[in-house]
C-alpha cells in the first residue's frame, strides 16, 4: 500500500476516516444528548422530525429546582437556576421554536451528583489503579531482572511456571479467590482487596524480561566492576533504562485496573468504596428508567477519561504497539 | 590477628564459592516478592478449585462428595447451553480481525491528522465495558437512537425488542463487544503493518496486482504473527465477556437465558446462588475448553 | 446482585423518607413543638401515666437501642421518644445508636456472637429468621400474653411478619403500604373515562388496557418483569388463591386459577397492551414512563410518589390516588420494620416496654406526620391528622390508609434455596409471556423445578 496518496484520493481518503469516526463517536453523542434532555421520551417523537437541536431550557445549579420549574426563575441562597425557555424575553419574541429543537437543561447533571458520589468514585478508582500500578511495577521490575540478567539453579523451571500463570483462565480461581478474600483475608470493602490480587503479573514479569534482554551486558558489567550491589545496579541503573517498558506496563495495567468490574463489584457492598465502574452499575440500578440521569452519569464518569486519553494518546498507542512488539 | 592470617586464603575460596550461591540467592530475593504474591493469589487458589469441585460447598461448610458435580455438570442442560452461547459469542473474533485489520489498513498512511483518527478509533478500548454497555442500553432501547432512527426512515413500526428477544439479546451485546474491541486490535495490526517492507507492495502494483489482491497476498502474510495474536487474544476476551453482559441483561444474564454464556452461569451458580462447589465444576470443564481450543489455536496459526 | 438490587430499592426509600421531611419544613416542625397539646413534643403527667404500660421494669435499668438509617433527619424525633420514655419510666437509661442500613446486618449479628447485642434493635423482618432459629430474639407472642389488650392494637399481619415456626419476635414499627394505583387524571379525562373506570383487578385491568389504547392511543400502564420486580409470578399467584405451600416448602398450583392469573399477563403482552420492554424492566420504570405523560396507570407505594414530583411536577399534578389493583384474594402487602429485644437481655422488661413505647399510637402518629409511613398500631388512626387530606405527608394516601392496613394481608413467602427458586420462577414467566409455553405448561414445569430445589 502506497504511503503517498495521490491527491484525488486524499478527500475519498478523509470520508473514509470520518465515517468510520462517527460510528465511534455517536453513541457517546447520543448520551450527551439524552443528558441534556428534559424528558426521557425518545427525541425520535412518533410524528415529527427528530429533536436533535438544542436550544437553552432550564439551567442552573443548586437548590431551588422545583421552584424554578414552577416560575421560570430561582435566585436564592445556595442555588440559581432560570428557564430560558419560559423567561419573558423569549415569550415577548412569540415565535414557535421548530420541532426539530428542543429545550437544553442542566438539571439531570445536578440530579446525578446529588443522589450519587460520582467524584468519590474517580478518587477510589484512581487510588485503587494507581496502587495496583505500583505494586505491579515494582514486583514485576524486580522478578524480572534475574530472569532476564542472572544465571542460577531454576530459573528456566522459575520461567514456566510464571508463565503457566498465563494459560489458565483468570475465571478458574475467581471462585476460591472470593472465598479466601472472604472467609480469611478480610478484604471485603478494602481498598488493599481490589489491590493486592491483580499485583504480580505473568504478564508483566514476561514483558519487562524481553525488555531486559535488550540491555547489553556490558553496562551491567561495568558496574559492578564500580562495587555496586545487585540491588544498586537494579535501581540505579537498570530501572532508568527500562523506562519505556515500564510505561507500557504501566498504561495496559491501569487500564485494567481501572476498568475491572466483577471482582471489585464481589468485594464492595459499602457504596463509598465503590470505584467507577460498580458506582456506574450501582447509579444504573438507582434511576434504572431514568434515561437522561443515567446518561449524565455516564458523561460524568466518560468526559475525564476521554481528555486524559486525548492528552496521552501517543503514549497509549505505542505503549499498546509497543507490547505487541515485544 | 595471626589467626585472621592463617584463614585468610581459605576464606578467599569460600567467598569464591559462594559467589554461584550468593547470585542466586539475590536472584530469589529479586524474585521473592512476585513470587510470594503468585503463590497466594494464583498457586493456592488453582489448588483449591479443584479441591472445591469435589465438594458441596455453600461459603460457609464444606463437605466431599466425590465426582457428584461432575456427573451433574455433564447432565445439566443450561451448562452445555451456556458453553454453546460462548462458542457462539466466538463469532466476534473473525469479525474482530477483519475489520480492525481492514481499519489498521486505512489509518496506515501518512496523512495529516491521522494519528487522531487512530486515536479515535482507539478509544472506545480504554472506557470501561460498563460505561460502553450502559451507553448501548441508551441506544438499543426501545426509545433509543437505533429504533427512533429506523422509525424515522420508516423501516419499522414498532420498536425492535433488541433486548427484550431472547434471539437477539446475544448479536446485539456481541457487537458492542465487537464495537469496543475494533481500535485495540487495530493499533495491534498497526504495530505488525509498519514491519512491511513498500518495496513489496509497488513491486506488486508494477506486475498489475490490485488493491485486493496486493493485501490478501503481501498484508496478510506480513502481519500473519499478528493474527494469531489478535485471533488468541480476543477469543479468550470473548470466552470470559462479563461486563457487557452483566449490565445490558441487568444481572440476569438475559431474557430466558439468552446472555447465558459459560462465563455467566459460573457467576450465577456461584454468586447468586452460592453453589461454590458446583461453580468450582463449571469453571474446572469451561477453563479446560478454553485451555483446548487455544492450544488448537495457536496449533493451527503456528502451521500455516 | 438481586440482594444487591433488593437493597437499593431500601436504601431509596429510606432515602425518601428523608428528603419527604426536609420537605415539609423546620417551621410546621417548630409549630409542633411549640404546640402544647401536642402530648409528643409537650407530654403531661396524664400523658405519660398512660404511657406506662409495662409492669416491673427494672429500677436503673440501662438499654441500648439501634435505629436503622434515621439519623440525621430525625434525630430530635428519636431524641424526644427517648425524653418521653425516660420521663415515663423514671429511672431507665436509654442510649440510642443509629446504625446505617448497609452494616446494620452485619453489626447485629457480629454484636450477637460478640455477646452484647442491642436491648432493642430495628431489623428488617427478613433477618429476624436467622437469629430466632439460633435462639437469640425475645418470644414477643410469650412476653404479650399477659398484655392482650396491648397486642390486640397491633395490625394482625404486621405483628406477624417474619414469624418464625408461627412464633412472633418482633414488634412491628412503622409500616409502608405497598399496593396503590396512581393515575394521571388528565390523560383519564382525555380518554373520555372517570374514576369509576379504573381498574381494582388484573381482569379489569386487560380491559382497560385496551379501552384507553383504542379510545386515546395511550397504554394503561407498563409492567415490569425485569429483576427485583413487583410483577414476582409467584407473589402474584399467591394473591390469586392459586397457590398451596406444604409444611416442606413444596408447592402445589391450584388450577385453573394459577393458569387464568397467569393468561391475563400473556394476554396483555401478546396483545400489545402493554410496551414490550415492560419484559425487562423494573418497579422505576414503570414509574418513569408514567411521569413522562406515556401511561395513565402507575401501581406504586405511596412513599414513592415523590419520584413523579421530582421527575416532572406537572404529571404530579395532574395525579390521584386510588386503591390498588390486586388478586382475587383482594388483599395486599405492607412493609413492616420490626423491632426486635435480645432474648438474654439484662432488663427484659424495660427492653419490652421502649418496644412498646416506640410503637404506642402518640409516638407512631407523630413519625406519620414527618415521614411518608403508617403506624402499625390501630391507634393511632384516630388521630385527626389521618382522615385530613391538607398538608403533611401524603395527603391523597391518608384517608385510604386505614382501610389499606386493616385488609393488608402478607403473605409472600421465602423458600430454601430462594434464590434458584426465582430464577426458576423467572424463567417459567418468560416462557409463558413469550408464547413459549402455555401458562399451564409453564406452570407444571415450574411446580415440578420448585418442589426439586427446596428438597435439594
Amino acid at each position: 500500500m502506497s504511503s503517498r496518496a495521490r491527491p484525488l484520493n486524499v478527500t475519498t481518503w478523509y470520508l473514509v476516516l470520518l465515517a468510520v469516526m462517527l460510528v465511534t463517536i455517536v453513541p457517546f453523542g447520543w448520551a450527551l444528548l439524552m443528558s441534556v434532555r428534559e424528558t426521557s421520551a425518545s427525541p425520535f417523537p412518533r410524528n415529527g422530525p427528530a429533536q436533535l437541536v438544542p436550544y437553552l431550557g432550564l439551567i442552573g445549579w443548586g437548590e431551588g429546582l422545583r421552584e424554578a420549574k414552577q416560575d421560570g426563575l430561582y435566585n436564592g441562597e445556595g442555588g440559581w437556576w432560570r428557564d430560558y425557555a419560559a423567561s419573558p424575553t423569549e415569550v415577548d419574541e412569540s415565535r414557535e421554536r421548530p420541532a426539530y429543537m428542543f429545550p437544553l437543561t442542566t438539571e439531570n447533571y445536578y440530579k446525578v451528583t446529588q443522589d450519587i458520589p460520582i467524584g468519590r468514585y474517580f478518587v477510589n478508582s484512581l487510588v485503587v489503579s494507581i496502587g495496583t500500578v505500583l505494586l505491579t511495577l515494582l514486583l514485576c521490575s524486580l522478578a524480572s531482572y534475574p530472569l532476564a540478567k542472572m544465571r542460577f539453579a531454576g530459573r528456566d523451571v522459575l520461567f514456566v511456571v510464571i508463565l503457566s500463570t498465563l494459560v489458565f483462565p483468570e475465571q478458574l480461581i475467581l471462585i476460591p479467590l472470593y472465598v479466601m478474600a472472604v472467609n480469611m483475608l478480610g478484604f471485603q470493602d478494602t481498598f488493599h482487596g481490589l489491590i493486592l490480587p491483580f499485583a504480580a503479573s505473568g504478564l508483566g514479569i514476561f514483558l519487562l524480561r524481553q525488555v531486559y534482554y535488550a540491555i547489553p551486558d556490558d553496562i551491567l558489567e561495568a558496574a559492578r566492576m564500580d562495587g555496586a550491589s545487585e540491588f544498586g545496579v537494579w535501581w540505579r541503573i537498570l530501572l532508568p533504562l527500562i523506562r519505556p517498558g515500564l510505561a507500557t506496563l504501566a498504561i495496559i495495567t491501569f487500564v485494567a485496573s481501572w476498568n475491572n468490574f466483577l471482582w471489585p463489584l464481589l468485594m464492595l457492598t459499602n457504596n463509598q468504596l465503590f470505584t467507577l465502574p460498580v458506582g456506574l452499575a450501582f447509579l444504573r440500578g438507582f434511576f434504572s428508567g431514568n434515561l437522561r440521569t443515567i446518561a449524565a452519569g455516564i458523561v460524568i464518569a466518560t468526559v475525564p477519561v476521554i481528555v486524559v486519553f486525548m492528552i496521552f494518546q501517543r503514549q497509549f498507542i505505542q505503549g499498546l504497539a509497543g507490547a505487541v512488539k515485544g | 590477628m595471626s589467626v585472621t592470617r592463617k584463614v585468610r586464603r581459605p576464606a578467599s575460596t569460600a567467598k569464591r564459592l559462594s559467589e554461584t550461591q550468593r547470585r542466586t540467592l539475590t536472584a530469589y530475593l529479586f524474585l521473592a516478592p512476585a513470587l510470594a504474591f503468585l503463590a497466594v493469589f494464583f498457586f493456592t487458589p488453582l489448588v483449591r478449585v479443584i479441591y472445591y469441585s469435589f465438594t458441596d460447598f455453600d461459603l460457609y461448610n464444606a463437605s466431599w462428595i466425590g465426582t457428584s458435580n461432575y456427573s451433574e455438570l455433564f447432565r445439566d442442560p443450561l451448562f452445555w447451553l451456556s458453553v454453546r452461547k460462548s462458542f457462539i459469542y466466538l463469532i466476534a473474533t473473525p469479525i474482530l480481525i477483519v475489520l480492525s485489520l481492514t481499519l489498521a489498513i486505512v489509518v496506515n498512511r501518512k496523512l495529516p491528522g491521522v494519528a487522531f483518527f487512530r486515536a479515535m478509533y482507539f478509544m472506545p478500548a480504554v472506557i470501561s465495558a460498563v460505561a460502553i454497555g450502559m451507553i448501548f442500553e441508551l441506544v438499543f432501547a426501545d426509545q433509543g437512537l437505533l429504533n427512533g432512527i429506523l422509525r424515522q426512515l420508516g423501516a419499522i413500526r414498532r420498536p425492535i425488542a433488541f433486548l427484550q428477544d431472547p434471539d437477539l439479546v446475544l448479536p446485539t451485546i456481541m457487537s458492542v463487544t465487537v464495537w469496543r474491541g475494533v481500535g485495540y486490535y487495530m493499533v495491534m495490526f498497526l504495530a505488525g503493518l509498519q514491519s512491511i517492507p513498500q518495496e513489496r507492495y509497488e513491486a506488486a502494483s508494477i506486475d498489475g496486482a490490485n488493491i485486493l489482491q496486493r493485501h490478501w497476498y503481501i498484508t496478510v502474510p506480513g502481519v500473519r504473527p499478528i493474527i494469531v495474536l489478535v485471533g488468541v487474544l480476543s477469543s479468550i476476551a470473548a470466552l470470559r465477556a462479563f461486563d457487557e453482559i452483566f449490565i445490558m441483561t441487568d444481572g440476569t444474564g438475559g431474557i430466558l437465558n439468552s446472555g447465558l454464556t459459560a462465563m455467566f452461569y459460573l457467576y450465577r451458580q456461584a454468586f447468586v446462588f452460592n453453589n461454590v462447589g458446583y461453580a468450582s465444576a463449571i469453571a474446572v470443564v469451561f477453563s479446560l475448553i478454553i485451555i483446548v481450543f487455544t492450544a488448537v489455536n495457536l496449533k493451527l496459526g503456528g502451521e500455516q | 446482585m438481586k440482594q444487591l438490587r433488593f437493597c437499593l430499592v431500601l436504601v431509596l426509600s429510606l432515602g425518601l423518607l428523608g428528603s419527604a421531611l426536609a420537605q415539609s419544613g423546620s417551621e410546621e416542625l417548630a409549630a409542633r413543638q411549640a404546640d402544647a397539646s401536642n402530648p409528643f413534643w409537650n407530654p403531661n403527667e396524664e400523658n405519660l401515666a398512660s404511657w406506662q404500660v409495662i409492669d416491673g421494669v427494672e429500677e436503673g435499668a440501662e438499654i441500648t437501642f439501634w435505629t436503622m438509617s434515621l439519623s440525621p433527619t430525625f434525630d430530635e424525633y428519636i431524641q424526644q421518644i427517648v425524653a418521653n420514655f425516660e420521663a415515663t419510666y423514671p429511672g431507665v437509661t436509654v442510649n440510642w445508636e443509629d446504625v446505617p442500613f448497609d452494616g446494620l446486618q452485619a453489626r447485629v449479628r457480629n454484636s450477637f456472637t460478640a455477646g452484647n447485642p442491642p436491648d432493642v434493635a430495628n431489623i428488617s423482618p427478613a433477618w429476624i429468621a436467622e437469629f430466632a432459629e439460633a435462639g437469640l430474639l425475645m418470644d414477643m407472642d410469650a412476653a404479650m400474653a399477659e398484655y392482650p389488650e396491648l397486642r390486640e392494637q397491633y395490625v394482625d399481619t404486621a405483628w406477624n411478619t417474619g414469624a418464625f415456626g408461627g412464633t412472633s419476635y418482633q414488634v412491628p414499627w412503622y409500616l409502608a403500604l405497598s399496593n396503590f394505583l396512581g393515575y394521571n387524571t388528565a390523560l383519564l379525562e382525555e380518554c373520555g373515562l372517570t374514576v369509576d373506570d379504573l381498574p381494582t383487578t388484573w381482569i379489569e385491568l386487560e380491559t382497560f388496557a385496551s379501552t384507553t389504547l383504542d379510545t386515546c392511543g395511550y397504554y394503561a400502564t407498563s409492567l415490569n418483569f425485569g429483576p427485583a420486580t413487583e410483577q414476582y409470578l409467584m407473589d402474584y399467584l399467591i394473591y390469586n388463591d392459586a397457590v398451596m405451600v406444604n409444611d416442606d416448602s413444596t408447592v402445589d398450583f391450584i388450577e385453573p386459577q394459577a393458569s387464568e392469573a397467569l393468561q391475563v399477563w400473556v394476554n396483555l403482552l401478546e396483545n400489545d397492551l402493554i410496551p414490550r420492554s415492560s419484559l425487562t424492566d423494573d418497579h422505576r420504570n414503570m414509574i418513569d414512563r408514567f411521569s413522562e405523560g406515556e401511561t395513565l396507570l402507575v401501581m406504586i407505594a405511596p412513599h414513592l410518589l415523590r419520584l413523579v414530583d421530582e421527575n416532572n411536577p406537572d404529571v404530579y399534578e395532574q395525579l390521584a390516588v386510588a386503591s390498588g389493583i390486586t388478586g382475587s384474594s383482594g388483599a395486599s402487602r405492607v412493609d413492616v420494620q420490626a423491632l426486635v429485644t435480645a432474648a438474654d437481655t439484662e432488663f427484659p422488661n424495660a427492653a419490652m416496654a421502649l418496644a412498646l413505647f416506640v410503637t404506642n399510637p402518640e409516638t407512631q402518629a407523630e413519625f406519620s406526620k414527618w415521614a411518608g409511613i403508617f403506624p402499625s398500631n390501630f391507634g393511632a388512626y384516630s388521630d385527626p391528622y389521618f382522615a385530613s387530606t391538607e398538608g403533611g405527608q401524603l395527603p391523597q394516601i391518608r384517608p385510604l390508609a386505614f382501610d389499606y392496613v386493616q385488609n393488608a394481608d402478607n403473605r409472600s413467602i421465602t423458600f430454601p434455596n430462594d434464590a434458584e427458586v426465582q430464577q426458576a420462577v423467572t424463567e417459567a414467566t418468560q416462557l409463558a409471556l413469550l408464547g413459549q409455553a402455555s401458562p399451564q405448561e409453564a406452570l407444571e414445569q415450574l411446580e415440578t423445578r420448585i418442589n426439586e430445589i427446596v428438597q435439594q
